[in-house]
């Protein structure tokens, strides 16, 4: 107990409780704040320094305390990334299948008469306009030699080979290709057939029209049904220019066909219409 | 016979001018350090989500490694200026922390040695009493105490907190005091 009884210890004592009644009153008086504003401006620089050392450490536990929550995140994301991109995947296809069925749908609204099987070129030569394309129907399909082929803006041309899942189709612009055609205007007729020197600008030509034979520029050219390949009246193209040959004095129209050949996609293999019909009448009548 | 040494009365002057020099020194460094740990304190630092009672863990290791007298003094000083830089008014903490330093200062006197674990065991004790303040302060002023509330989310993180800062207080006030008697020598 000398301790506690010893000068020292009841000054300092003493000087502790003064210092809490003081403070009590100084409290009571309202002065608290004023206290402390006083003791918190003569320690400011002291809390701007360990302020900014606290932020400073703040920042780089944080680079590791956030992390985990990254590392989660970034997962997260990832699988969000990868289901977005099945879902464009889908949504592609859905699109191609939907231009597709626009493109079916279309034809049949145009030729309602016809038979048709839709295909999807699947392959071609490797050139600007294709001249040969390969398709994915064959015989299983019903597909035989010398169908048309159309899509919904004219003619592309005619099955010139067939295998079990798979046809070659000859375009009208291919050199030996040739169709019967007629001018729309002026109904004057013709033979549309490719040109190698044509290859590469996509267009073909309409021969043996007659030398006074009334054709212009813009006429519009359509299958006029002759040889039984194609039916009459599915678009061909457009006549770009007009020319004599010098050596059979008969006129010329180059043709620029109406289907894009540079960019064909989805097409239409025509599986009967009324020639085909008209024809298997006939034989069965004889 | 042994031999006595004599010293003038210029140099008794002189080397207790040199002591009270050295003990000003050490009073400033004190209160340099007691002013950093509590803006420290009161700046937001936290483990286990309360505030660290870093200055009374110093007023006891000084009190410890230097003596009553200096833990008492300290305990007054840095008592109040925890009040006075705390966000609650001003409270008994000068006169609690004085005896905390005191009494800290005496146990090495009555049957603690001084080392570190010696000082970790009375800051068990320390921790328990402090809690105790904590606890009736929660009991008077707070609206919607709860016992387990208060003990799970407030008492027992202080608590541990506290004990677990005060070997490295412990550690400084005896780094300090081997420069301050280094210097003496």
């Amino acid at each position: 107990m000398k301790y506690f009884k010893n000068k020292f210890f009841i000054v300092l004592f003493a000087a502790a409780t003064v210092l809490i009644i003081f403070t009590t009153v100084f409290s009571a008086m309202g002065l608290q704040n004023q206290l402390k504003n006083f003791f918190n401006t003569l320690v400011t620089p002291v809390r701007w320094c360990v302020s900014e050392i606290k932020e400073a450490f703040e920042g780089f536990g944080e680079y590791f305390s956030d992390m985990d929550s990254l590392i989660e995140e970034n997962g997260k994301l990832k699988e969000e990334i990868q289901s977005l991109e099945d879902r464009l995947n889908e949504a592609i296809i859905a699109e191609e299948e939907n231009e597709r069925l626009k493109e079916y749908l279309e034809v049949k609204r145009i030729y309602n008469d016809y038979k048709f099987t839709d295909a999807l070129v699947i392959g071609h030569e490797a050139e600007n306009y294709m001249t040969i394309i390969t398709l994915n129907r064959g015989t299983g399909d019903g597909i035989e030699i010398g169908m048309p082929v159309i899509t919904s803006s004219g003619v592309v041309g005619s099955v010139c080979e067939v295998g079990y899942s798979w046809c070659k189709v000859k375009t009208v612009i291919e050199a030996s290709a040739s169709a019967g055609a007629y001018v729309s205007r002026s109904g004057e007729v013709g033979i549309i057939q490719g040109d190698i020197s044509y290859k590469e600008s996509g267009l073909c030509r309409l021969e043996y029209l007659s030398e006074d034979a009334d054709v212009e520029v813009g006429d519009l050219i359509y299958t006029s049904g002759t040889g039984s390949v194609y039916p009459r009246g599915l678009p061909i193209g457009e006549v770009v220019s007009v020319g004599v040959n010098e050596y059979t004095r008969t006129k010329y129209a180059e043709v620029r066909v109406f289907s894009d050949l540079s960019n064909l996609k989805y097409v239409m293999i025509v599986t009967d219409f009324e020639i085909y019909s008209e024809e298997e009448s006939m034989t069965q009548e004889n | 016979m042994s031999k006595i040494k004599t010293v003038s009365r210029t140099e008794l002057r002189e080397k207790n001018k040199a002591a009270g020099k050295k003990l000003i020194a050490g009073a400033l460094v004190y209160v340099l350090v007691t002013i950093i740990l509590a803006v420290i304190q009161t700046c937001g630092f936290e483990l286990f989500g309360c505030s660290v009672a870093l200055i009374l863990s110093l007023v006891c290791s000084v009190g410890f490694v230097f003596g009553e007298k200096e833990g008492a003094a300290l305990g007054l000083f840095g008592g109040f200026v925890c009040d006075c830089l705390g966000t609650v008014g001003f409270s008994i903490l000068p006169l609690f922390y004085m005896l905390c330093g005191y009494i800290c200062g005496i146990m090495i006197k009555w049957f603690l040695s001084r080392n570190l674990p010696s000082f970790v065991i009375y800051c068990l004790i320390v921790g328990i009493l402090r809690e105790g303040v904590t606890f009736l302060y929660y009991i008077l002023y707070s609206e919607n105490f709860s016992f387990f509330g208060t003990a799970i989310k407030v008492l027992i993180p202080e608590y541990f907190a506290f004990v677990l800062f005060s070997p490295l207080m412990y550690l400084l006030s005896v780094y300090i005091k081997r420069i301050l008697m280094r210097n003496r020598k």
